[in-house]
């Protein structure tokens, strides 16, 4: 055989091997597993799948329903953008609730006749402004994505139901104030629970976005397995990273499904500084910050990037980038398995995730399910957003210097809450990566409550001033609690600085 | 031409097969000798939870047989890397599996004399061709921790005295009350018995519930876990 006959086989092979792994219409689904069933994924993600029991809604909201950015719930136009959709699964037909998830109202303990039942056709019809309304959409928004969740071949954790308080009890003094919660119940009891606040001419319970973004806090938990990717931020980190990726996942999630690309148009109108029409958070290219790692990942001393919604933005537009490629290969069907791809590293997430740990899941995921065809794309798409492709390590560790100080912070009247104000220095000329402090009790004496704290990265000359005038305030700190009982001299305080791009160093704080 | 494409095809399909046949051979695992094994260790006799689908139209049937043989693979795992886990005579494991595209997720929560210790859980992951990967360790060799019931304070007893920011939740439910969990902070080689309490911080704006934990001997809180919230101002 002539060098140039391997030559030219070799190439064939190449092309053939390329054609082979993204054509037929289909991306790679050799190195997938089960296929996909497109047809069941496009049912749920056009809604448009059978069930006996349907509910009268404007989805996904009335302003994108109707493309009026100007529009209000109490408008009488809105009720002509309603349309039947899908309760599947309903355990008994006259109520919103099947074994996993349980629509109430204000409480766990709502009285069950106080809840939406149907009209005499059977379907749960309700004006736009009667939380009725919302306890049905709730359910069909619900129900939809954790069927396409499973369609896409993720088995997530039912052994505690899902209870959703579309107009949560408990709110401020201010009925009007919105806001969305997710508990997860970390501690291995309890249900889950998704409560929703605020009453207002766009309120959030009447918009799918919230509902989808909120599972979106459950799936994360429940495909790693409840591990805690943001363990810290469960025990009261005001910014890490993995609170930052929780975010990301949560609108990823809702931006793919309903293809728009973004979120929280509808409720984004009860915020200042957002024009009418204008979403909540976007995945595409934009021209604003968002669109670079420095500019929301850079401590800065305002602490403006200590903020998950900024960092997580970004996130969501890396994420993007990856479905437009998968997209690009096939038109019809690379959402889908861009989001199982997405999903899937979702899964390999560790306790305290990062924004690395989250790159490494991606490329991991893609080897396993897609050949590794996509390792470039991904690559860049966090490169081309500024993600350092590598980071050098630090000559030296960054500099610490901290006092214990009290707080009026403490939760209890039986024990005393204490800080650690501190300055942290990095006088390396390279940027310190996801900088961290925590808070240590090597010999116990003491709880660490709040026990670590995150700072994005920090540059070249840079300082981290927390407590203290003019410096940031002790929220950003960690606390310890000790009983009142207890002399604090002789207890043993440790603060570990955690980076990525060097080892981690300790010192000891004097109480 | 068209042959000799047809031919190179079918070469690449044959390439591929062998390829999946070899790789597939691996994963026969050596069943009898890894029950032995698996005789040595004191796993939790209650193992795998199997969780329903919700798929509302679609009923799926999960393999048993695929999960049967990922615990075995991650048992094994778990077996041959004593460094990694130097799992402890009094603590137990109880398994969970959960399948996705790249395989089974195996997850362990780790037991000491039935209570689960939170916050020390073992997460593997074994692939479709049987081979595992560790996603997470939390595993720590700790000393056992007495459990002895005879000097508990009940979780009323601990509320009634303190004038506390914190008011237990209205929405308890009835099997929550007296649940009690060993907790082990991730910064700290001290582990905690504790009650694990639904409670709403009367501080905060949203009085929304989270949970705490009190020590079962002193009554001290010990942790608290916050809900995810949406948009709240930032503490600035
Ligand atoms: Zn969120």
């Amino acid at each position: 055989m002539t060098v140039t006959t391997l030559k030219i086989m070799t190439r064939f092979i190449h092309l053939a091997t390329l054609i082979g792994l993204v054509s037929c219409g289909r991306l790679v689904t050799e190195c997938g597993g089960a296929p996909l069933n497109i047809e069941r994924l496009q049912a749920i993600q056009s809604t448009q799948f059978q069930s006996n029991s349907k509910a009268a809604l404007v989805t996904p909201n009335p302003l994108d329903a109707s493309g009026n950015v100007y529009l209000q719930a109490l408008d009488s136009v809105v009720g002509s953008f309603t349309g039947a959709y899908f309760l599947p699964g309903l355990m008994n037909s006259n109520r919103l609730e099947n074994n996993f998830l349980k629509i109430r109202i204000s409480s766990i303990s709502d009285s069950l006749d106080s809840l939406a039942t149907p009209n005499s056709s059977g379907e749960f019809s309700f004006p736009i402004s009667d939380i009725r309304y919302g306890q049905a959409m709730a359910y069909h928004s619900l129900s939809a994505i954790d069927s396409y969740v499973e369609a896409l071949g993720f088995q997530t954790d039912k052994t505690r139901p899902l209870y959703v308080m579309v107009k949560a009890e408990g709110s401020t003094s201010n009925p009007a104030e919105v806001n969305a919660f997710y508990n997860h119940n970390i501690f291995e009891s309890g249900p889950r629970e998704i409560r929703i606040f605020g009453e207002t001419q766009h309120s959030a319970w009447q918009d799918r976005d919230i509902y989808w973004h909120e599972f979106g806090h459950y799936v994360l938990e429940s495909v790693t397995g409840s591990r805690g990717v943001d363990l810290a931020g469960d025990l009261g980190a005001s910014f890490t990273e993995g609170s930052a990726i929780h975010e990301c996942f949560a609108d990823y999630g809702t931006e793919s499904l309903s293809g728009r690309g973004y979120i929280g148009r509808w409720l984004a109108r009860n915020f200042e500084g957002y024009a009418p029409g204008q979403p909540l958070r976007v995945a595409y290219d934009q021209s604003d910050e968002f669109q670079n790692f420095r500019s929301v990942v850079n401590f800065d001393p305002t602490g403006k990037n200590l903020d998950r919604y900024r960092l997580g933005e970004w996130c969501s537009r890396v994420l993007w980038d990856i479905r437009t490629q998968l997209v690009s290969e096939n038109q019809e069907e690379g959402r889908y398995y861009a989001d199982r791809t997405i999903l899937a590293a979702a899964s390999l997430l560790k306790r305290n995730t990062s924004i690395s740990d989250l790159k490494e899941a991606l490329l991991y995921a893609d080897q396993e399910l897609n050949c590794g065809i996509h390792s470039r794309s991904i690559s860049a798409a966090f490169t081309s957003r500024g993600f350092p492709e590598e980071v050098s390590n630090l000559s030296k560790p960054l500099s610490f210097q901290g006092t214990v100080v009290g707080t009026n912070q403490s939760p209890t009247e039986d024990l005393r809450a204490f800080s650690v104000q501190f300055v942290l220095r990095n006088s390396n000329s390279q940027t310190a990566r996801n900088v961290r402090i925590a808070i240590e009790a090597p010999n116990g004496g003491f709880s660490p409550y709040v026990a670590e704290q995150a700072y994005g990265d920090l540059g070249p000359g840079k300082t981290i001033t927390v407590g203290g005038t003019g410096a940031l305030p002790l929220d950003y700190s960690v606390i310890g609690l000790v009983s009142k009982t207890v002399n604090l001299r002789g207890i043993k305080v440790l603060i570990r600085i955690k980076i990525e791009n060097g080892p981690e160093s300790v010192n000891e704080v004097i109480l | 031409m068209r042959n000799s494409t047809a031919r190179h095809l079918l070469l690449i399909v044959l390439i591929l097969g062998a390829l999946v046949f070899f790789r597939e051979e691996k994963s026969n695992l050596p069943f009898k000798e890894l029950r032995e094994l698996e005789a040595k260790i004191k796993w939790k006799s209650q193992p795998t939870e199997t969780q329903m689908t919700t798929d509302y139209n679609l009923k799926t049937s999960f393999e048993n047989d695929l999960s049967e043989k990922a615990i075995s693979s991650a048992n094994q795992f778990i077996l041959n890397n004593p460094k990694l886990f130097s799992i402890q005579k009094h603590h137990q494991l109880a398994v969970k599996t959960s399948s996705n595209p790249l395989g089974t997720h195996v997850s362990y929560q780790v037991y000491q004399d039935g209570f689960a210790i939170l916050g020390m859980n073992i997460d593997l992951i074994v692939n479709r061709v049987g081979l595992v990967r560790l996603v997470s360790n939390q595993y720590r060799p700790i000393d056992r921790i007495k459990v002895d019931q005879a000097n508990w304070l009940t979780v009323p007893e601990i509320f009634q005295d303190q004038t506390i920011k914190f008011k237990l939740s209205s929405e308890r439910s009835e099997e929550e009350k007296d649940n009690v969990a060993i907790w082990i902070s991730p910064n700290s080689s001290q582990p905690e018995l504790v009650y694990v309490v639904s409670v709403v911080d009367t501080q905060q704006k949203q009085k929304v519930p989270g949970q705490a934990l009190f020590s079962v001997i002193t009554g001290q809180l010990i942790a608290r876990h916050f809900p995810r919230s949406e948009f709240n101002e930032k503490p600035l």
